[in-house]
């Protein structure tokens, strides 16, 4: 097949029609806005900003399509069950405990307050509140409903895992041996044997066990089990919460494999000869920003380069 | 190809009150700019909401707009600006307010569209999806979207002969990939 025959193949076959509420809903819209813009009879004359006596009506379009959203959104929630703080699952093959029966959840289907999660790999999920959790292989823990002053509240009754807690007033809530209560932080919690360990990478945690509540600082790590209080550990968090920060491996992979990885999970784009492309790299891709993957690999090949927005170009290869 | 000066007639005409003119431009790029988001999304639901979002933007602009735009290429840059933001944004924007949402996203086609693809246009999609992301974008704009490669350049702020490149490569590897399913 030539290029002309695969260019025929792809026109002969054009995608799907917009649905049918899509277009309508767009063509309403342009009813709408050619309403507010020539009254009937005017000379044809190109507007170029909205005349302010017709604000009013847009606002109150506005309003009524807000309304009707949140009414149908409402109404399309599940029968019996309570509205509650949700998570999405961002990874494959995630198993929750649901009105005691076992359902297996895809990447990007949901969790809700009640499940219990099951993760026979590395899992992770977004919070609601734009927190992260990440769980490792066989951690159990329930996404319970938050109370009054908490934002997000998860019982973790074995395994561990890795929390970026959003920056927000209220709480998040881990319980298990001990409690840790957060409002915006980075760290790890382990639950094994009825004893909690935490790790804090950055921001600022509390422990709190048999009524007495420990402080925990970024580096600091602590242990307790039900019924003892806290105690400071000497640990290294780093090496602690390695488990959670190592996302991806690449040994001995050509370094064009490696920078079409990072453009199809980000907005990032290359210009990069073959020779250099063909190049073989080592790299473990930590839990970091990709621009910071991107500046650590280019600096451990010798490559100058330049950055335009998502735009890289090498302008030096070695 | 689509003619400029038709669709200038026919902004021309929805400003003038006909609003059957602007069901028309609909008619003639909506599919389009569809195929482009499903192309790089491969989530209808999105893609959908996505085109309306790039379609407000057109309505809300057609009074502005320069004698001579290019709709096709105006939608399909807005599109692409759409898929850009979405993804940067994805995480950061899942905030709910205490709504409670329980549905499931599956990639590739749709349950509704699944009865009606033929089996050669699921070999197709199979083969664009293997694509890496910037070359997939270059067959949707060129062939679905009808841009020339100058304009994809433009669009994309890429060098011409880099958009020229990575189409023939795509084109190399959907033949290659075609051949072995």
């Amino acid at each position: 097949m030539n290029d002309s025959e695969l260019e025929d193949l792809l026109r002969a076959h054009e995608g799907p029609q917009p649905r049918a509420q899509t277009t309508e809903a767009i063509l309403a819209l342009a009813r709408q806005s050619q309403a507010a813009r020539v009254p009937a009879g005017a000379v044809p004359v190109v507007f170029s900003s909205t005349p302010r006596h017709n604000w009013r009506r847009w606002a109150a379009g506005l309003a009524a399509a807000c309304v009707l959203a949140a009414v149908l959104l409402w109404l399309q929630r599940p029968a019996g069950l309570e509205p509650a703080r949700l998570a999405a699952v961002l990874s494959e093959q995630v198993q929750v405990q649901r009105n005691g029966r076992a359902v297996r959840l895809k990447r990007e289907d949901w969790v809700v307050a009640g499940d219990e999660v099951l993760s026979d790999q590395l899992a992770l999920l977004q919070m609601n509140d734009g927190s992260q959790v990440k769980l490792a292989a066989g951690t159990r823990v329930v996404l319970e409903a938050p109370a009054e002053n908490q934002r997000v509240h998860l019982r973790l009754a074995a395994g561990r895992i890795f929390v970026r807690a959003a920056k927000a007033p209220a709480e998040f809530v881990i319980s298990a041996s001990a409690t840790v209560r957060v409002v915006g932080t980075t760290f790890g919690v382990d639950e094994a044997s009825a004893t909690t360990t935490v790790n804090v990478l950055e921001g600022r945690v509390a422990v709190s066990a048999d009524g007495l509540e420990l402080p925990l600082a970024r580096g600091q790590s602590a242990q307790a089990s039900a019924g003892e209080a806290p105690k400071l550990l000497a640990a290294d968090v780093n090496d602690a919460l390695r488990w959670a920060r190592e996302y991806i491996k690449f040994e001995r992979r050509a370094l064009g494999e490696v920078l079409d990885w990072i453009a199809d999970n980000s907005s990032y784009r290359f210009e990069v000869s073959e020779a250099t492309r063909a190049r073989k790299v080592n790299l473990t891709v930590l839990d970091e920003p990709m621009r910071q993957i991107i500046e650590t690999l280019l600096l451990a090949c010798s490559c100058d380069y330049r950055i335009q927005d998502d735009d890289i170009v090498i302008v030096r290869e070695p | 190809m689509i003619a400029e000066d038709d669709d200038a007639r026919l902004i021309a005409a929805y400003l003038a009150g006909d609003e059957r003119a602007f069901a028309a431009l609909y008619a003639r790029h909506a599919q389009a700019v569809l195929s482009y988001l499903l192309g790089m999304l491969a989530d209808r639901d999105v893609a959908e909401d996505l085109l309306q979002q790039v379609f407000i933007g057109l309505i809300s602009r057609l009074a502005g707009l320069a004698a001579g735009t290019n709709v096709r290429a105006f939608l399909l840059a807005s599109a692409r600006n759409s898929v850009i933001n979405r993804s940067r944004d994805e995480l950061a924007r899942r905030q709910f307010a205490g709504r409670y949402e329980l549905f499931v996203r599956q990639r590739g086609a749709s349950e509704s569209e699944a009865g009606e693809a033929t089996e050669r246009r699921m070999r197709l999609n199979r083969a664009l999806e293997a694509l890496r992301g910037d070359e997939r974008e270059v067959v949707l704009l060129h062939i679905q979207g009808e841009l020339t490669f100058q304009q994809i350049a433009e669009m994309s702020q890429t060098p011409l002969g880099t958009v020229a490149t990575r189409y023939r490569t795509a084109l190399e590897k959907m033949r290659e990939h075609l051949r072995h399913e």
